[in-house]
């Protein structure tokens, strides 16, 4: 049935696309990862503009929100965003330049609720974990590698963390 | 204790034995861990080092790569100054708006070199086999993403 369009200055009909058409839409990262799918569509209730999505990433079922700014395209099968979610380092290896592997990522410290990285906590296998400040690390790929003059502090091998 | 017997102006303490390369790990650019160095291969000529193998794993098949490709040899590892473009197989592949297209099936490299040739990507229900030439590929992360939508891709994509 053809639907009548009433409407001043927004977009035509044919050039938007439903909500409900993105509930279940697959979200990738700007990597290429799958991350999940849409579980959730968020709107301000004054302008009604989309805020942000709700992502409920599969294994876990642990669900994320994204601000609509970090999103790149949006079609109804899917949204790729401009960035890899800082939220999703855990678990990610952290090795050092020589490519010694000191752990794995067990939190992220964001500035506020930002994809700004501050710090990432590091669990050793059998040790306590320490901090890595975001000035030390080289490169966030497959693994996360740290500068040339990173030292892991040696109390790490020894000590539990306190408190 | 070893004595020294040099020709040239070799130091010994500059030197690596094979037991110092021989089960280290060997790591991309990006972090990413390819397997541990199996075996080193000698030109039978110069007696100098021309590939590694890599170890893969567990019914993976093995990988050579030529000593140019490596980048530094460090005491836990070994590094790469490239991404195995064979590590591709396996990757999903999506369109430029993130509609998935298909699942690499093969890498068709260039010669021997870790150049491109094509793609070969099975779609559909149907995994009917599909060509996909570097062209057409605009970005390689976790996964592949296309440069073009994918109704353009499939018509520009031979069948194999």
């Amino acid at each position: 049935m053809a639907i009548e369009e009433v409407r001043e200055s927004s977009l035509p009909l044919e050039r938007t696309f439903s909500l409900r058409s993105l509930l279940g839409a697959r979200v990738l990262s700007k990597n290429g990862k799958v991350i999940g799918k849409v579980a959730n569509v968020n709107i301000d209730r004054k302008t009604m503009k989309v805020q942000g999505l709700v992502i409920m990433c599969s294994p876990l079922f642990k669900r994320i929100y994204i601000d609509q700014r970090y999103f790149e395209r949006m079609t109804p099968e899917s949204v790729v965003l401009s960035i890899e979610p800082s939220v999703l380092l855990r678990g990610k290896k952290v090795i050092t330049h020589e490519g010694q592997a000191l752990g794995k990522v067990r939190d992220v410290v964001r500035v506020d609720h930002s994809n700004t990285i501050r710090a990432l906590t590091v669990k050793p296998l059998f040790r306590g974990e320490f901090s890595i400040a975001i000035k030390d690390i080289r490169l966030i790929g497959t693994s996360v590698i740290l500068r040339e003059n990173y030292h892991a502090p040696a109390s790490v091998f020894w000590k539990r963390k306190s408190g | 204790m070893l004595r020294h017997l040099f020709f040239g102006k070799e130091n010994p303490d500059e030197t690596l034995t094979s037991d110092d390369i021989l089960g280290k790990e060997v790591i991309d650019p990006e972090g990413g861990f390819l397997g541990v160095v199996e075996k080193i291969h000698i030109d039978a000529k110069t007696v100098d080092i021309t590939a590694f193998s890599v170890d893969k794993g567990f019914l993976k098949k093995g990988l050579l790569i030529g000593k140019g490709y490596v980048e530094r040899i460090t005491p836990h590892a070994v590094f790469l100054r490239i991404r195995p473009v064979l590590n591709m197989r396996g990757m999903k592949v999506f369109d430029y708006e993130g509609r998935k297209v298909g699942t690499v099936k093969q890498v068709v490299l260039r010669g021997r070199k870790n150049r491109l040739k094509h793609l070969v990507i099975v779609s559909g229900v149907l995994r009917k086999e599909r060509i996909i030439p570097p062209e057409l590929i605009k970005f390689v992360g976790e996964n592949i993403f296309l440069n073009q939508k994918k109704g353009d891709v499939l018509k520009q994509g031979r069948g194999s």
